[in-house]
């Protein structure tokens, strides 16, 4: 990629969106009721990343044969999802720009070739800004550095372009095609998962003595090798030349001109994207040309749609109202259902992670206590993430909320419904599959669950209280996201470290209660239901709290002075 | 009806109101004119309880919007420039949603009628995002019609709308008028305004420079002919 590839105005573009982004980035820091936070969280971002810079060049280095593997099976599996996605959310458009770019960048006098690059440029400097970071992560794993970094570059700008063309090829092909390439995909996807499966099964056999309780970690590696050294390894083929860069062990006159073939390489993939972009959009624009001669040859378009002409088929749901909280619920769960594909993949990942504890821990109970426990830790940092039906995404309607006749309290229930909801059926399944998959009694299902509710209630009011105090859009990034991130993972790990401090706390002061009970009723009280009934109501009452709090902030809002444009 | 009295508004030490004062009666139609900043939307958006007022009462229906919000918004319909709907809605559960929030009896006849006047019949089932400009102002106007307000305030209500939409729009206004909502209508469109209201309300930096009938206007500006227009008219009042 040279210079002659980009147009200047489109570089001119991209720096002008960093400067506009950097200027408004400090404008928001230097905000009077802002600055106190910003300045914590440049001095949590200090301590958070030499904590991270410590613990990544103290750690032990992985051998090569497990790094290779490692490499190998996440390059895979990274061009696998680009694959998978485009099969199941085509895309709209050739590229993912926003409406603003599309319609700047589509009206100017631009060819098909600067538009690519244009894309190709803003995905270069991202690339370049992750694969520091991710340099940063491996630093005792490279052994030369240079090309260490060379490596990882020229792998994720592949990686970047095969999802380029991937989005260029799915939006440009005709029902039909598509159709057939999900198909593909499908069986594809099948095969693979039987294979996998395969050598999972045989690695088992191979591992011998491997029993409910043995490192998870170890247990993965170990298949991640196996399946490195089985027949899938061929998939990783087009990348070793790249993984092998990065495990480079010194700068030999053969590695670098290993570098600068990769390069030519990537480079030469680049201008095939321009030339896969012409030739789509030529196909997309022939083939709408050709439908359109064939209909109005053959029995005749029909008319330009009439808004009268359809007949009318009115469904006026009966929406529960509960003064307006239900009706507020009933949207945002309607706009969850809209999204369900999306909801159920960032679901799937913390589902494994929350499960995982149920195979590797030997004693039913204990594996138990510890998805329970994993399933509340991936609710309080990361669960508001994935789920923002709630004031999140309302920041451009939050004078139309103000605007309807709904209390503040009703108007914050119906707002927090929704995710609250999503949660708790999330949770529920999880912990049955953990309840079924030990042979533990139902009816834990449902202790769990008493206190699993009002703890998502209290992670969702904090998550919009936080929110419509020091509101924000959803799309930023950059380093104003990594500080509030960084901000509010640390408040809520403090919160949680708390929280687990207090249930301990407790566990020591419930049998002095039940002891100071049983002397005044004069009679006995178990000592684990004083225990429960303080396990349920300390998370009950922080919730109602948080509530309040977010209603009062609501209440408060000035949705046209504090929601930033 | 719609009553404001002593009303000022200021946002971070900068005044946007100025002690306006006014009033809509059921069947008028009040044009709130004024050039950009002048306080138009302020006025609007403190109306319908989405920012309160720094000072002054403001009343829809005889209930005052700061101590009782919710009847005083269940009397009244807003409809913003750019309605912000809720995108992954379709136009039929919009509909659904409002008339389930402001309480709608024979909601589904009301929606046909509507749906039928505004032309938005064979778009039932499409979501909000996926409307043109004009077909969403039409969505905003039925969602605002639907339960029959006793107020009515429109910010820029023609942006978008196509011809036939600007006609439908104005016999609609002129009906539910007639049926004895109080109408307030900020626009720049001033041949409108002359055309279809019967009371002006000029702001000008946060300062109401008149407030009356339209057949008033010409005689509260010394400097104007008597058979001068409106936007003679406006460019007197608001010149510096």
């Amino acid at each position: 990629m040279n210079m002659i590839l980009f147009h200047p105005a489109a570089l001119r573009l991209l720096w002008l969106q960093s400067r506009g982004r950097r200027r408004r980035m400090w404008a928001r820091f230097c905000q009077p009721r802002r600055l106190i936070l910003s300045a914590l969280a440049c001095a949590l971002a200090v301590i958070w990343l030499g904590n991270a810079a410590m613990t990544i060049w103290l750690r032990e280095a992985a051998s090569p044969e497990t790094l290779r593997a490692l490499l190998s099976f996440g390059l895979v599996l990274y061009a696998l999802w680009h694959i998978t996605k485009a099969a199941f959310f085509r895309p709209e458009g050739p590229f993912d720009w926003t409406e603003t770019e599309q319609e700047l960048l589509l009206a100017m006098p631009l060819a098909p070739r600067d538009l690519v690059a244009y894309q190709l440029a803003s995905v270069t400097v991202t690339t370049l800004v992750k694969t520091g970071l991710f340099t940063l992560l491996m630093l005792p794993d490279l052994r030369c550095l240079p090309l260490g970094f060379v490596g990882l570059v020229l792998a994720m700008m592949a990686l970047e372009i095969l999802r380029i063309s991937i989005e260029i090829v799915t939006w440009g092909m005709s029902r039909r095609a598509f159709l057939a390439y999900r198909a593909a995909v499908v069986v594809g996807l099948v095969a693979a998962g039987f294979a996998v499966g395969a050598v999972v099964m045989r690695q088992g056999a191979l591992g011998g003595g491997m029993e409910v309780g043995d490192g998870f970690r170890q247990r993965f590696l170990e298949v991640v090798i196996q399946l490195n050294a089985s027949a899938l390894g061929y998939l990783a083929l087009p990348f070793q030349p790249l993984v092998d860069l990065i495990l480079a062990e010194s700068l030999t006159m053969s590695q670098v001109a290993l570098a600068v073939a990769a390069a030519i390489v990537v480079t030469g993939l680049s201008v095939g994207v321009v030339g896969l972009y012409s030739v789509t959009t030529r196909r997309v624009a022939d083939r709408e040309r050709r439908d359109y001669g064939d209909a109005a040859g053959g029995a005749g378009l029909p008319a330009p749609s009439s808004n009268q002409s359809a007949p009318l088929k009115l469904n006026l749901r009966r929406i529960p109202r509960w003064a307006g909280a239900g009706v507020l619920a009933w949207r945002q769960l309607l706009g969850a259902r809209r999204h369900w594909g999306s909801l159920l993949t960032a679901m799937i990942a913390p589902a494994v992670l929350a499960g995982a504890p149920c195979l590797v821990i030997a004693n039913p109970h204990v594996a138990l206590l510890a998805t329970t426990a994993t399933l509340a830790f991936y609710t309080f940092l990361l669960l508001p993430t994935a789920l923002r039906f709630d004031f999140r995404r309302d920041l451009d309607r939050l004078a139309t909320l103000k605007g309807l006749p709904v209390s503040p309290t009703a108007t914050v229930l119906g707002q927090v419904l929704a995710p609250v909801l999503i949660a708790t059926v999330f949770q529920c399944g999880v912990l049955a599959f953990a309840i079924i998959a030990r042979s533990l009694p139902p009816h834990l299902l449902l202790a769990a669950m008493v206190v699993m509710v009002p703890i998502n209630v209290l992670v969702f009011a904090l998550d919009n209280l936080i929110y419509l105090l020091y509101p924000y859009r959803i799309q930023q990034e950059g380093l104003e996201i990594f500080l509030r991130t960084m901000l509010t993972f640390t408040g809520k790990g403090l919160l949680f470290a708390l929280g687990l401090a207090a249930m301990s706390g407790w566990a020591f002061a419930a049998d002095a209660v039940t002891g100071a009970i049983s002397q005044f009723s004069g009679g006995s009280v178990p000592a684990n239901i004083v225990f429960a009934s303080g396990i349920i109501a300390g998370p009950t009452l922080c919730a109602a709290l948080a509530l309040v709090c977010l209603c009062r902030a609501y209440r408060r809002l000035d949705p046209i002075e504090d929601v930033p444009r | 009806m719609i009553e404001v009295h002593d009303f000022h508004k200021a946002f971070a030490g900068h005044v946007a109101v100025k002690g306006v004062t006014f009033r809509v009666a059921p069947g008028e139609l009040l044009a709130i004119i004024g050039p950009n900043g002048a306080g138009k939307t302020t006025t609007m958006r403190a109306l319908s309880g989405i920012i309160p007022a720094s000072q002054g009462r403001l009343a829809i229906a005889g209930n005052d919007v700061a101590t009782e919000p919710i009847v005083a918004k269940s009397h009244l319909a807003f409809v913003p420039d750019d309605a912000p709907l809720f995108h992954d809605l379709t136009v039929e559960e919009h509909l659904s949603f409002y008339a389930s929030v402001y309480r709608v009896s024979d909601a589904a006849g009301k929606v046909q009628r509507l749906l039928a006047e505004f032309e938005l019949t064979g778009k039932l089932h499409t979501t909000a995002s996926n409307l043109s400009r004009g077909m969403r102002q039409k969505l905003a106007i039925c969602c605002a019609y639907l339960h029959d307000p006793k107020a009515i305030l429109f910010d820029e209500p023609l942006t978008g709308l196509d011809p036939q939409g600007i006609r439908v729009f104005k016999r609609s206004l002129l009906e539910r008028a007639a049926q004895g909502a109080a109408v307030m209508i900020s626009s720049h469109m001033l041949a409108m305004v002359e055309d279809l209201c019967t009371h002006v309300l000029i702001l000008d930096r946060g300062v109401q420079r008149f407030c009356g009938p339209v057949a008033q206007l010409r005689q509260a500006f010394d400097d104007v002919d008597a058979d001068a227009s409106l936007e003679e008219i406006f460019f007197a009042a608001t010149s510096p």
